[in-house]
């Protein structure tokens, strides 16, 4: 049931409004750290304020604008949207105060807040969209509003880096305008309120369509990091650590995942999906990226190139999960949006708090880092677990669902896929784990080094404590599972 | 008063040369000031006539001047869009100039004047004959202000655009001997020329495009763009691609739907145009990657963007050709926006190759600002105006299909050839907007060796008079862009016409 209601665009006007507020007012630290809490906390909560409707099937929408015959600014809080929206707002509110924390010295902090703000607010767009044009806008903006932060560090590398970034992603807006250019001319309609928007493609070839899907998961899966197109990801890391948090947790690679699932589950449809042979192909690719990303990852070094990868071979189980066509897998893609954001999200924030105290960056230095960082190790410890997949952990209820998802799909093979992955998962996690609890630090302690600040050391509690949330109480309503259940329902026409 | 009112619109820009003309012998600044005046007086009759147009009169005088054709003269959408475009960026530019140019400031308001009204002229001419009479006037008015500084490479410009328009005419002039001789009408306004298929109609087609074309600079008669725009002054720049290059599509959308209709051409003909015109959006693009000189490059920039106007033209459905009537609209104000705020930089800086543009974002906001939200939109990000170009000549590709006027091969291509194209554009405005804003950046961290003070930074914006306009503008891209329903509308009455 459609609700006309102006829910939905609050969230996206309150974290607009605070990008736009701090480019003007932000060189005053009250007034700039002021608009960025107020604004997470507006988006939060007017994105959870949705959550109830959305559980007894109400869908809240608004046209903003017509643009032209069948393209609008229009948003729409449907299950999934409302999903990824949740998601990227909550962990906005735990990343703005880690963030504040983290960038206390940093220089050009007012640039920086701005346009994380501006990022957010993309991704809610991307989340919220009603139609393809949408979709698009949003996405676009998304990679403008993120490039200044990629290059934020202002270095020879981080320039490269920046470079590497827009190349991928501009490039895969392009295919991605060809795809809903063609969409448009074989649907008339570029409404995201379908399960399976080209099924009114009555006279499409399988192969133009085919083509099409392609053309869809370049568009999607460079921000996705869906292997080939994952080489501009590990470079981001040049940025300053909340932005690897924005990147790899909240806002960009998720986007490009919720993109896949958009594609896969709005745009084909299952029934479609299955009938061109697309579920398995999408399936090979994802599984050859969970499989490489994780072997790659053992190899690394440097933390944080480590945790990239990691989120390489993570997001491929969004995609992984979607294209089994099978109500778990799909429901597991969708948790796992939420999944891995609270433990990659605390990964990450980890990492920058290590980087941070210490200074160091390379895993062959953290021996012995727990009796420095206790709180932080505990943390990591907790999300690497997670990450894992062990229970009652986050990552365990997707992995739980994903089996399932596979089971359903009778392919039994790629039950293989998740066993090798989760042994890989351990093997790049828990050595450093080992390492920072029983290895002997090479320097003594000296007594005034202690741990971080709150503003860090809250923000990290908050989403370890989140993944034993979401494991042990993951059926509870309001949380990831009951909101995907009727997105699920909605999707699969029923089937769950 | 329709009538009154559409000859006040041609010939107040006429008296408005000479006024200013004889008003700068007295006063240079005030002759500025009061060309800016009468650019509103100018819009203000144009809008005007759209009024009367849109309440449904019809705005048109005839004249028998003792040939067998006659001088007419009609206001329809078309016409209206492109006046509406001349007189609109004629004001902001002359606004402009009141700071901008040092050196004979009533000659450039006294030849924008003349520009003008023949602009003006040509725009609501109802047949050949009548164009004709502006377009040459039009030609030299024009070339004055490429010459407008007088260095020996803007005369030589100036002069190789005078040379290359006298070939464009003479090609319109053989055309319409031919047109008329055969056909008996020179009628531009219609929907289609009836008796057209008789005789060297082919022939007649490619003069009439040959002639437009070197106007407009499209491929292979663009040799003279790259020359003249970097020699003119940064205003006449803006205003020469913006409204005055746009004459030359104008006149190939009419000769595609007007003279010769919709049905005539035929896919045979109109597929060779779309070819040309895919050409010259890639390679005017592909040009402007290889500058170094800001000027120069935004010159090839608008080879390659008169590739999208004519592309909508030979595309031959109503979505693709409402995509090259709005580009016409969007790329004014993009493409003036950017020659602005390069004149702002030139003015405050004396330069203009690329490499001296790092960090001026710092001491240069507002024009930085300017240029970034007009460069986004030239690269076709959404929701500025130049995504709408594109989407409607994507979708208008995919409905030529449909409508069996290309090929299915061609239509993929074509929109692959697109999004390249908005691609190439993000390759040489992308580094521009970089190094603008965090360029300077690089350069301390390139030496951090030693400790660079941080200096304050001390703004150097020209005044108010130079910002208004050329931010109202390069805001404009991204405001139209949400409300991009108005310019549709406009678009709209041009497409319903001929389809």
């Amino acid at each position: 049931m459609t609700v006309i209601s102006p829910l939905p665009v609050i969230g996206i006007v309150a974290s607009g409004l605070a990008g736009l507020l701090t480019a003007i007012w932000g060189n005053n630290t009250r007034l700039r750290n002021t608009f960025g809490t107020v604004g997470s906390v507006i988006a939060f909560a007017s994105v959870a304020a949705m959550i109830p409707g959305a559980l007894q099937g109400k869908i809240y929408s608004i046209t903003l604008l017509k643009l032209f015959s069948g393209a609008s600014i229009s948003f729409r809080a449907d299950s999934l949207g409302l999903l990824f929206a949740t998601v990227s707002s909550f962990m906005w509110v735990i990343v703005n105060i880690y963030t504040i924390g983290y960038m206390g010295h940093e220089e050009h902090k007012h640039r920086f807040f701005s346009f994380f703000a501006m990022a957010i607010f993309s991704a809610l767009g991307i989340a919220l969209s009603a139609n393809l044009i949408n979709f698009f806008i949003f996405f676009e903006l998304l990679t403008l509003s993120t490039y200044p932060l990629v290059v934020h560090a202002g270095t020879e590398e981080a320039y490269k880096a920046g470079i590497k970034y827009l190349i991928y992603t501009l490039t895969a807006g392009g295919f991605l305008l060809a795809a809903i250019v063609i969409t448009y001319f074989l649907a008339g309609s570029l409404s995201l309120a379908e399960a399976g928007l080209l099924n009114n493609a009555s006279g499409a070839s399988p192969l133009l369509l085919r083509t099409l899907f392609i053309f869809y998961i370049i568009g999607v899966g460079v921000k996705a990091g869906i292997m080939p197109m994952h080489h501009w990801l590990p470079s981001a890391m040049v940025a300053p650590t909340p932005v690897s948090t924005l990147l790899h947790a909240v806002a960009v690679v998720k986007a490009g995942a919720f993109g896949v699932l958009r594609v896969v589950l709005s745009i084909y449809g299952i029934d479609l999906m299955s009938k061109l042979g697309l579920g398995i192909t999408l399936m090979v690719i994802a599984s050859f990226t969970i499989v490489v990303a994780s072997i790659i990852a053992i190899k690394q070094d440097h933390l944080k190139r480590r945790l990239a990868y990691s989120t390489i071979g993570q997001l491929s189980y969004i995609v992984f999960g979607a294209a089994l066509l099978t109500p778990a897998g799909i429901l597991a893609a969708m948790i796992h949006i939420a999944n891995h954001a609270v433990t990659k999200g605390t990964l990450f924030m980890c990492a920058g708090i290590i980087t941070h105290e210490t200074g160091k960056t390379n895993i062959s230095q953290l021996d012995g880092i727990a009796k420095r960082l206790p709180i932080t190790m505990g943390a990591f410890s907790v999300a690497c677990l997670g990450m894992i997949g062990v229970p009652p952990l986050a990552g365990f209820v997707s992995k739980w669902y994903l089996g399932i998802g596979v089971a359903q799909s009778q392919r039994p093979f790629f039950v293989s896929i998740l066993l090798v992955s989760s042994i890989l998962n351990a093997a790049y996690f828990l050595p450093i784990v080992w390492r920072a609890y029983f290895k002997q630090p090479e320097e003594k302690i000296k007594k005034e080094e202690r741990e971080s600040v709150i503003t860090m050391l809250g923000p990290i509690t908050a989403t370890a404590s989140c993944s034993f949330l979401l494991g042990l109480f993951a059926t509870s309503p309001g949380l990831p599972i009951s909101i995907a259940k009727n997105a699920v329902a909605f999707f699969t026409g029923g089937r769950i | 008063m329709a009538k009154i009112l559409l000859l006040a619109a041609i010939l107040v820009p006429l008296a408005s040369s000479f006024i200013v003309f004889a008003q700068g012998r007295v006063s240079k600044r005030g002759a500025s000031i009061l060309s800016a005046v009468l650019c509103g007086v100018d819009l203000s009759l144009v809008l005007g006539l759209y009024a009367l147009f849109n309440k449904g009169y019809e705005v048109a005088v005839e004249y028998n001047v003792g040939l067998p054709f006659k001088l007419a003269l009609k206001a329809d959408a078309l016409g209206l869009i492109l006046a509406l475009i001349g007189t609109t960026l004629a004001l902001f530019v002359s606004f402009y100039c009141i700071e901008y140019i040092d050196k004979n400031k009533g000659l450039f308001g006294t030849f924008l004047h003349l520009s003008m009204y023949g602009m003006i002229g040509i725009v609501f001419s109802k047949n050949l004959f009548t164009l004709l009479i502006f377009f040459e006037l039009f030609s030299i008015a024009s070339a004055f202000l490429v010459i407008h500084k007088q260095t020996p490479e803007a005369i030589r410009a100036g002069f190789q655009y005078l040379f290359i328009s006298v070939v464009g005419t003479a090609c319109l002039i053989g055309a319409t001997a031919i047109l008329y001789s055969t056909t008996g009408s020179l009628d531009l306004m219609g929907q289609g020329i009836v008796n057209i298929s008789k005789g060297p109609w082919i022939l007649v087609f490619w003069l009439l495009v040959a002639g437009f074309g070197v106007k407009a600079g499209m491929f292979p008669a663009h040799i003279w763009l790259p020359e003249s725009y970097p020699a003119a002054p940064s205003a006449a720049a803006a205003i020469l691609s913006g409204a005055m290059a746009k004459v030359g599509a104008y006149g190939i959308i009419r000769v595609v739907y007007g003279v010769y209709g919709k049905s005539l051409a035929g896919p045979s003909t109109t597929n060779v145009l779309l070819t040309l015109a895919v050409i010259t959006m890639i390679g005017g693009s592909l040009a402007a990657i290889t500058q170094s000189e800001l000027k120069k490059m935004l010159a090839y920039s608008s080879v390659a963007q008169i590739g999208y106007v004519i592309l909508g033209a030979a595309l031959m459905s109503p979505l693709a050709l409402a995509g090259g009537v709005l580009h016409i609209i969007n790329h004014a104000l993009m493409k003036s926006s950017l020659f602005l705020a390069c004149g702002s930089i030139i003015k405050k800086t004396g330069k203009s190759d690329l490499a001296s543009m790092k960090g001026i974002g710092k001491k240069m906001p507002m024009t930085m600002t300017t240029f970034t939200l007009a460069a986004l939109s030239m690269i076709g990000i959404p929701p500025f105006v130049g995504f709408f170009s594109k989407w409607l000549l994507a979708t208008g590709t995919m409905q030529s299909m449909s409508g069996g006027n290309i090929a299915p091969w061609a239509a993929y291509v074509t929109i692959g050839m697109i999004v390249l194209s908005g691609l190439l554009n993000a390759l040489y405005f992308g580094p521009i907007i970089i190094n603008g804003w965090f360029g300077e950046k690089k350069k301390a961290s390139a030496h951090h060796g030693h400790e660079d003070k941080v200096e304050k930074i001390a703004f150097n914006e020209p005044s108010w008079v130079m910002l208004t306009p050329m931010f109202l503008l390069g805001i404009s891209t991204f405001l139209f862009g949400i409300y991009i329903k108005i310019p549709l509308r406009l678009v709209e009455k041009v497409v319903s016409y001929y389809f």
